[in-house]
């Protein structure tokens, strides 16, 4: 567990360190870049944002998605547009989910739209991804959807939508042999709606993901849960990317498998008057990628500048680094190994 | 002629309900688009007597003034025609009573009166994708939300007794209703 008391400690170490790294060779420069974003992974938090009606099943997908139960995120009735955060160290890297109830269920805002988006500013530094989860089975955008779309984008300017991918829930509840269709024509519409408050060369490249609630599989046999982790992965953010990857990596990839996991924090117990249409999806399971899926995140890898010769020179520095650590960060340097070794075991160094 | 007037929100499945009972597509209907935008006459034989129902265009579309627009239309439409039964449809296979919702009872009360909840009957559709062992949980659940806040609505306290009749259907699996009776049969009957 990251243990508060070291905390500082961990900074100081870890600022220290990337002094002296500044002073390595100039040919090292992506290698060291590479190490620096491995260290920081451990005092920056990854900030996924959720977006979309109350109960469509925006927990179930970040529950897949990061492999752990985020405490029971949008598990209640809101009565006015709320901004949540949850937290969720996933071996020693820190998630923080934003949920946003009442935002697309048509509510009014406590005081008014231009309180809320302040709020959201106030609470929200920055963004690494935007899940927007809405289910394929809906049968229109309806304006309470298209209102929460307008409000996040004042709140954060188009560019947040450059971090995005839109998910499409309950793909069981539409017949089989109408998921295509369905699929491609939500996916037209709703970013057509998109393309109301933002500039078509962003909407128009924001990707699609269609998940089940009941089966690991959508109607169309194809797996989901690979698609959807390959997917966010091509969107987070440049200063995300590495982190994400690091943090399930070992544990959701199943490439170096934790030795604990962590229990979710249970919040305040809220009304609950509403019912689930089927029983949750089994946490845990491992994410299995194709080899597509497999070139598409090391692709990602490569935009950054991080190809596997680079790599290998940055696990080096790592390795380096914390070898010599003393002992108040000795499960940060623990994870630390695990993540890169997961990382030379994805591309096979 | 017993004459249906449907009401809702857009995307309840009001015009797949009116190609389910006559079991012809006659109105236009889509799986992610709003189709009817204007008030729809629908009179047919049926092997169970003749039926006349009339679609509506959806409310939560757009903007309120579109809403508004609507609502006078349906209006004018009530003034001149007669109505035997106010068929307010909702999903089924929503999971919470939303806002959105609230505000089409709400909006339907304020301009068409309280009188179309005298002779009213509720349709949940898309019964069919809530799993068997839950539809009775489900359709409870609904009718109550449904209820209470009709009741909670101007002044009407005490005074909503309820709908005269209350089906399950699903307009996606074709003419699927809970008991198996053709949509027809159970409009027709008394």
């Amino acid at each position: 567990m990251f243990e508060p008391q070291n905390d500082n400690m961990t900074k100081q170490h870890i600022q220290s360190v990337s002094r002296d790294l500044k002073l390595a060779p100039k040919a090292e420069e992506a290698a060291k870049r590479f190490a620096t974003q491995v260290k920081e992974a451990y005092t920056r938090k990854f900030v996924f944002l959720l977006l979309g009606r109350t109960g469509v099943g925006k927990s179930s997908a970040i529950n897949q998605l990061l492999g752990q139960e985020i405490a029971s995120v949008g598990d209640f009735e809101p009565e006015t547009m709320e901004v949540e955060e949850y937290e969720l160290p996933i071996d020693n890297i820190n998630f923080t989910v934003f949920d946003t109830p009442g935002l697309c269920d048509g509510l009014p805002s406590e005081g008014n739209d231009k309180k809320y988006i302040k709020k959201i500013q106030d609470r929200i530094e920055y963004v690494d991804c935007v899940l927007y989860v809405t289910p394929l089975s809906d049968t229109r955008i309806r304006s309470d959807e298209k209102h929460g779309i307008d409000t996040i984008t004042k709140a954060f300017t188009k560019d947040i939508w450059k971090n995005s991918v839109i998910v499409f829930t309950f793909a069981d509840h539409v017949k089989p042999e109408k998921y295509q269709h369905i699929l491609e024509s939500r996916s037209r519409l709703l970013k057509k709606i998109i393309q109301e408050y933002v500039p078509q060369k962003i909407s128009k490249e924001i990707p699609t993901v269609a998940i089940d609630n009941t089966s690991f599989k959508t109607p169309d046999g194809q797996p989901w849960l690979g698609e959807l982790y390959t997917t966010v992965l091509e969107r987070v953010s440049s200063g995300g990317f590495l982190h994400y990857f690091m943090s399930t990596a070992p544990g959701v990839l199943g490439l170096e498998p934790l030795p604990f996991r962590n229990k979710p924090e249970i919040t305040a117990d809220k009304t609950q008057n509403h019912f689930h249409l089927c029983e949750p999806l089994s946490l845990g399971e491992k994410i299995l990628l194709n080899d597509k899926q497999r070139d598409r995140i090391k692709n990602r890898f490569d935009e950054e500048g991080y190809n596997p010769s680079v790599i290998q020179k940055g696990i080096k520095i790592v390795s380096e680094v914390f070898e010599s650590v003393d002992r108040g960060i000795k499960s940060i340097a623990k994870s630390a190994a695990r993540s890169v070794k997961s990382i030379a075991n994805f591309f096979g160094l | 002629m017993r004459t249906f007037l449907l009401l809702g929100q857009t995307g309840v499945g009001k015009s797949s309900l009116i190609n389910s009972t006559f079991g012809v597509s006659v109105a236009e209907t889509s799986d992610t688009e709003v189709c009817t935008k204007v008030v729809k006459h629908y009179s047919y034989h049926t092997p169970f007597g003749d039926l006349c129902l009339i679609d509506t265009p959806g409310l939560g579309e757009g903007s309120e003034k579109l809403d508004e627009k609507y609502l006078e239309t349906i209006k004018k439409f009530i003034f001149k025609e007669k109505v035997d039964v106010y068929v307010y449809v909702s999903l089924l296979n929503e999971t919470r009573f939303r806002p959105t919702e609230k505000r089409t009872l709400k909006l339907l009360t304020e301009y068409l009166g309280t009188s179309i909840w005298e002779k009213a009957w509720l349709i949940l559709t898309f019964a069919a994708s809530v799993q068997a062992e839950k539809l009775e949980l489900a359709s409870d659940i609904r009718v109550d939300q449904i209820w209470s806040f009709v009741e909670e609505l101007n002044s009407y306290k005490n005074k909503f007794k309820g709908f005269d009749k209350i089906l399950m259907v699903d307009n996606v699996v074709e003419n699927w209703t809970v008991g198996n009776e053709p949509i027809s049969k159970l409009l027709a009957a008394h």
